[in-house]
């Protein structure tokens, strides 16, 4: 599995044209029941097994997986990832919360600052780039549920998950942690 | 031209600003600001008693442990980030396993100090994840200290190994547990350990923090009951110690301090001899 931290460029195009076929080729997932797997780190993200894809564009499809992450003191708090082992970095991505995403390719303050939940990719440059779907312009309510969002993840993403809805399994330390507020209970 | 043009940048500038309210004594804000690796920077407002405190919420520690802005090497990370912590008196909450960084006051006139340098340094905080991150800077960083390291060994491997009554353990912990320390060359008496460091860095700031961090690792090994004798062989054929030589001779200086004998460098190495009879 990858480890390296998204490059604001990817200056290959070989990389740029794999990544776009990865994203936009039709890509089938059999099992689609994500179970709680480990504590990614000590402190805050549960990671949840990862499925394997298959693909009919091989040969850079290869151990062509997903990750989801739940954060521990917020449920409402997950990215989902679509890895590779032949990519180095995680190429398609969606995460609930977070930091806005900056497009430095647009005039500043005109729409390049792409608010959560926000879809992370590579486009046809090369440039880490974020955007939002009409889904998440019009269904913010429901996207905080994380088996909604997983679906529409399989769809943004072309994944065909054979008439099953995706669905995560919650680890009992995940059902009472619904603190949006990170500073609950914090005195300074 | 006129100054009207600059206008169109603040409208820019201000039109990112944002608000939310997550709580009754609590605000979410974007600044304008952004990270390298395109992060708008996001700030948390509360209201505390008498106070405004201007925090992060956490997050800079959850990307520090994620990994998912990079994996910094951790020197260069320190020292930005303790740089900024010093100079805008940045103060640290840790709620383990979470940790907040916040600025507050109970003057509404100094808020927008607090947002300006929480934002400046959350910046600075995610563009050093990212920035020293970079397996070429990582790599380059280190090379010369891995390369010092190895023709230091060799030398003495070769030239004293032979001759000396003692045994040489190189590259070894040593200290209490929960504060051991790792140094080049221990040289096992019988009934001390003398401590040999080597030092080089493939830039002035790695060459200085070897430096700074050998210091406060032998201050700290002083209450070690084992060690006698301890002594520090620095890299005087490498590039950035010609180019910066006054500059590391005085961290040398301070060093020295804590030495059994002033610094001994590359050109003289001879005078090791004397360590191991």
């Amino acid at each position: 599995m990858s480890n390296s931290a998204p490059p604001n460029k990817i200056t290959d195009k070989n990389v740029v044209l794999k990544i776009r076929a990865l994203v936009e080729g039709k890509k089938v997932c059999r099992d689609v029941k994500f179970e709680p797997d480990k504590l990614r780190h000590k402190h805050s993200f549960y990671h949840f097994d990862n499925k394997d894809l298959e693909h009919d564009i091989s040969p850079y499809a290869d151990g062509l997986t997903i990750t989801i992450e739940i954060k521990l003191t917020n449920n409402k708090n997950f990215k989902f990832r679509l890895e590779s082992d032949q990519i180095l970095t995680p190429f398609f991505r969606y995460d609930s919360t977070g930091t806005s995403h900056r497009n430095r390719k647009l005039p500043l303050g005109k729409n390049d600052s792409i608010p959560t939940p926000h879809f992370n990719t590579f486009d046809a440059d090369g440039d880490s780039i974020a955007y939002r779907t009409e889904i998440i312009e019009k269904q913010a309510a429901a996207l905080e549920f994380v088996d909604f969002a997983l679906n529409h993840f399989f769809k943004e993403g072309n994944i065909d998950s054979q008439g099953v809805n995706p669905s995560v399994t919650l680890a009992p330390q995940l059902f009472a942690t619904t603190t949006v507020n990170p500073l609950d209970g914090i005195t300074f | 031209m006129n100054c009207d043009l600059l206008q169109k940048a603040i409208e820019a500038f201000n039109s990112l600003w944002k608000c939310e309210k997550v709580d009754t004594n609590t605000l979410r804000i974007q600044t304008p600001y952004a990270s390298i690796n395109n992060k708008y920077i996001t700030l948390y407002i509360k209201e505390q008693g008498d106070d405004l405190v201007v925090s992060d919420g956490g997050y800079l520690q959850e990307y520090f442990l994620s990994g998912d802005l990079g994996k910094p090497n951790i020197k260069f990370f320190d020292l930005i980030v303790n740089n900024y912590i010093n100079e805008f008196e940045i103060s640290v909450k840790d709620a383990s396993p979470a940790k907040f960084y916040f600025k507050k006051t109970n003057q509404i006139d100094y808020l927008p100090n607090c947002i300006f340098e929480m934002a400046d340094f959350a910046k600075n905080f995610l563009s050093a994840l990212y920035i020293g991150s970079d397996k070429a800077v990582e790599e380059d960083l280190d090379l010369e200290e891995k390369k010092f390291y190895k023709i230091a060994k060799n030398y003495i491997s070769d030239t004293f190994k032979q001759e000396s009554k003692y045994q040489l353990l190189f590259n070894e912990e040593v200290g209490f547990d929960g504060q051991k320390k790792k140094i080049s060359l221990l040289i096992q008496k019988p009934s001390s350990l003398d401590c040999v460091q080597f030092l080089s860095g493939g830039n002035v700031y790695t060459y200085k923090s070897r430096i700074n961090n050998t210091k406060s690792d032998f201050e700290l090994l002083t209450t070690y009951p084992l060690i006698k004798s301890k002594f520090a062989l620095y890299d005087d054929r490498a590039e950035v110690y010609e180019e910066s030589k006054l500059d590391l001779d005085a961290y040398l200086e301070l060093l020295s301090h804590v030495l059994t004998e002033k610094p001994i460098p590359w050109s003289k190495k001879e005078e090791l001899g004397n360590i191991f009879v």
